[in-house]
């Protein structure tokens, strides 16, 4: 006990440090980058002498890391200055996290089921009979999977609308609600859209080969030889050792999926916190859009910490290692 | 197929009667005429908010809720009549105490507008009583109406000045327009409805702006009858368009035309014999063919602009002028090169990657420059790395872009040696004088003959080569009926429009 306490002690400490080394490289890049929410404005070099102080756009790049970084540290992001003039940043970002939340969640669950499916296709430690068109089909599906997250999206969109469109005309489909620019949400859209992040940018590929990677090692693994030699059923062994490697799979592969967030909201046109972050970067609106990459930042360091706790709780061999 | 509806949740989505949507690329964040910083903004407010003049179908000056201006006879100072019908979108009254507020909050420094320019030319205002409000002017006015069509606010709606950005007017406008901002929703866009205490009829229910980023899904969405109006077609989709029988295109021209500029503070550029020699390596008419069609310009107006001097004739290709003006200011030819002090000439231009089909004109000017000898670096940049390389850097030596004007076609910021515009860096004394003298003049025709010699000085110093002013065509549903858009404001006319 004491060993996995001391464990978690140091995850908490590399949690804490990674975290702080993000939000500082955040606040790094946007004391770097060039313009301001000033910039935007028509009138912007009349009005930036009354306005940098009343917007707090002052100091020198130093100045604006340090700012940045205590005030992520209190997690006061401060308030919008052209997205939503005047509204609080924390509230903004929550109610866009909570609708990015609806395509996030059953993204990541089906990366992970995905990669796992395509990692036993293709042979990875399962216990299929060989098959010529299986590994073919996964290469297959890897190879679409190349696509970057916007022309997918944009792909998706136009294909379905213009593949829908002669049916609608020749009324042998009555004009469906997620056709060409929705007014309201709706399954059909998101599960195109969930589709799209879980498999472009190389996503489904990435999951695949991590996935054949942990089937591979967990095949190899003594127990695991030990079922086989008994002639006992390896699928359900695997999957009781697999809740590990695939809370780390998840955790690695959230970056991936926030990142694709960001255009597949916009391809779709589905409000939500990669929309908000595209529009704030656009506009200049540093305290949402700092805002957005820090808490990007703490929830990819929370996962991986999450993920490291379970590795050390529920895994001799991590413990092992660091005793 | 028809089976698979249901199970697909398919709902019939039928266009609302008398709703017509159309598309911006980014929708305004806020809906508040003293903070307007986009075009989308600019047509959202004409929706909502009514100045005390407006534009009539010929695009002369016409009272929206002034009914008349008394000049004095020394010209400093009238007395603006004001409608007494006229109710805001909350119920209460429109009175003079609005126009003075306006007027106070816009000169307020701490304000912070980005339209304060507007009444820069109103040393005061003074409500008489409700319905008249006395004005006095910085210099005499010759017709002050053409310049009193800034956008009213309602003093009630506000609690005392200086008036900010994030007060919650922006999300909760209250006008006098003939639409009434009624939701900001979800996905961005925003629904206006029919404001139904309007003083005259109002063809169209309800108003909706929804945001489409992608420009070029944006014709496919009229095609599709997701949208009713598109603002601008994009040259590549008009055939599409007009070949659609559901689809009207609407032609309309703009106060925009492009130029390349170049930095008149540049050595190499400060001589206007270079600049021209230039200007003639440039085929503008083949620069222009794949961006759409367009009127070619020879100086800082649009052919239609009464201050276009039609006598000023159009810079054609000279090849061997050019390579005689460069040759005596001092540059060889080397080979299939241009050499100054044996350096071979590069030239560093920058585009503004928003604007539309500037990278094909941009490769077409650089491969027709190396061609004359010259080589061209091209950088497109964002809005703001282009304010930070021209506004504040002026690091270029040409930069192509696009200048847009309202309806009283001010070019001083542009040409003026003191100009905060004026990014060539442009100084002619004569020029000065003459946008003076337009500036102050109070006979229409006098303004006109300043800015017309005002063309001609400057289409002979070449700040800038002149390209073109390109057609701007609108497309609506053909169920969208009496349609007139304005160039600049484009619903101006919309309570005219109708729905079937």
């Amino acid at each position: 006990m004491r060993l996995v306490l001391r464990a978690l002690a140091l995850r908490a400490l590399a949690f804490l440090t990674t975290t702080a080394g993000a939000v500082l490289l955040v606040s790094v890049c946007f004391a770097l980058v060039p313009g301001d929410a000033i910039d935007a404005l028509p009138n912007g070099p009349e009005l930036r002498a009354q306005l940098e102080g009343e917007w707090g756009l002052v100091g020198g790049p130093a100045e604006r890391v340090l700012g940045t970084f205590s005030r992520a540290g209190r997690l006061d992001f401060g308030h919008s200055l052209t997205v939503s003039p005047g509204a609080p940043v924390a509230e903004l970002m929550g109610s866009a996290a909570a609708r990015s939340a609806r395509l996030l969640a059953p993204a990541a669950l089906l990366s992970l089921l995905a990669g796992f499916a395509g990692a036993a296709l293709a042979g990875a430690g399962a216990e299929l009979p060989p098959s010529p068109w299986r590994p073919r089909l996964v290469r297959a599906l890897a190879s679409l999977s190349a696509l970057p997250a916007v022309l997918a999206a944009l792909a998706t969109v136009n294909g379905v609308n213009a593949l829908a469109w002669p049916l609608i005309e020749s009324a042998r489909l009555t004009r469906p609600v997620w056709f060409a620019l929705p007014e309201t949400d709706h399954p059909v859209r998101s599960f195109l859209a969930v589709i799209v992040l879980t498999g472009a940018s190389g996503s489904f590929l990435w999951g695949v080969r991590r996935a054949g990677d942990t089937l591979a090692d967990l095949a190899a693994r003594p127990f695991v030889g030990a079922e086989r030699a008994r002639g006992g059923p390896i699928a359900p062994l695997l999957a009781r050792h697999l809740v590990v490697p695939a809370a780390r799979m998840g955790a690695a592969h959230l970056p991936l999926l926030l990142s694709a967030l960001v255009v597949v909201e916009r391809g779709f046109g589905m409000p939500g916190a990669g929309s908000l972050f595209w529009e704030s970067c656009g506009r200049r609106d540093w305290p949402v859009t700092v805002g957005l990459a820090v808490v990007a930042a703490v929830t990819v360091t929370t996962a991986r910490f999450v993920a490291d706790a379970l590795a050390v709780v529920f895994d001799p061999r991590e413990r092992a290692a660091l005793a | 197929m028809r089976a698979l509806t249901p199970l697909l949740l398919l709902l019939p989505l039928a266009a609302q009667a008398g709703n017509l949507r159309y598309a911006e690329d980014l929708a305004p964040a806020i809906v508040h005429p003293l903070y307007g910083s986009s075009m989308a903004e600019a047509r959202a407010n004409e929706l909502a908010f009514e100045g005390l003049y407006t534009d009539d179908v010929e695009l002369a000056t016409t009272p929206a809720l002034a009914l008349s201006t008394e000049l004095a006879a020394d010209k400093l100072s009238a007395v603006v009549t004001l409608r007494s019908d006229v109710a805001w979108h909350d119920g209460q009254a429109f009175t003079a105490a609005d126009v003075v507020f306006t007027i106070k909050a816009l000169q307020d420094r701490a304000t912070a507008s980005t339209e304060s320019g507007r009444v820069a030319w109103i040393k005061e205002a003074v409500a008489l009583d409700n319905t008249h409000v006395k004005l006095t002017f910085v210099r005499p006015e010759g017709r002050p109406e053409d310049k009193l069509y800034f956008k009213i606010l309602p003093q009630h709606a506000f609690g005392a000045l200086p008036l900010k950005r994030t007060d919650a007017f922006r999300t909760h406008p209250v006008g006098t327009g003939p639409w009434a901002l009624s939701q900001f929703n979800e996905d961005n866009s925003i629904t206006f409805s029919k404001w139904k205490s309007w003083r005259n009829p109002v063809g169209i229910d309800q108003i909706t702006l929804r945001e489409v980023a992608d420009k070029n899904y944006q014709a496919k969405l009229v095609l599709y009858e997701s949208l009713e109006a598109l603002v601008r077609v994009l040259p590549r989709d008009l055939a599409i368009l007009k070949n659609n029988r559901k689809v009207d295109l609407y032609p309309y021209q703009t106060n925009s035309w492009w130029y390349l500029g170049y930095n008149n503070k540049r050595p190499a550029l400060a001589n206007p014999a270079v600049r021209r020699a230039l200007s003639e390596l440039v085929d503008v008419d083949s620069l222009l063919a794949p961006v759409g069609t367009g009127a070619r310009i020879t100086g800082p107006f649009v052919p239609s602009s009464p201050y276009y001097n039609h006598d000023v004739p159009m810079l054609a290709p000279d090849a061997d002028d050019a390579e005689t003006a460069l040759t005596a200011a001092g540059y060889a030819q080397e080979g299939d090169h241009w050499t100054q002090g044996g350096k071979p000439v590069v030239l560093k231009a920058v585009a503004h990657q928003a604007l539309e089909s500037v990278q094909e004109v941009a490769i077409n000017l650089q491969s027709q420059l190396e061609s004359a000898g010259i080589k061209l670096e091209v950088q497109f940049l964002d809005d703001a790395a282009w304010k930070q390389r021209v506004w504040h850097d002026r690091d270029y030596d040409l930069m192509l872009s696009q200048w847009t004007f309202d309806r009283n076609e001010d070019i001083s910021e542009q040409f003026h040696s003191t100009g905060t515009r004026n990014f060539v860096g442009y100084s002619n004394p004569a020029v000065d004088a003459l946008l003076d003298k337009a500036r102050d003049a109070t006979d229409p025709f006098a303004r006109k003959a300043a800015l017309r010699e005002v063309h001609k000085l400057v289409a002979a110093d070449q700040p800038m080569l002149f390209l073109w002013t390109l057609d701007s065509y609108a497309a609506m549903a053909v169920k969208v009926r009496n349609v007139v858009v304005h160039p600049f404001y484009f619903f101006t006319f919309a309570p005219q429009w109708s729905m079937k």
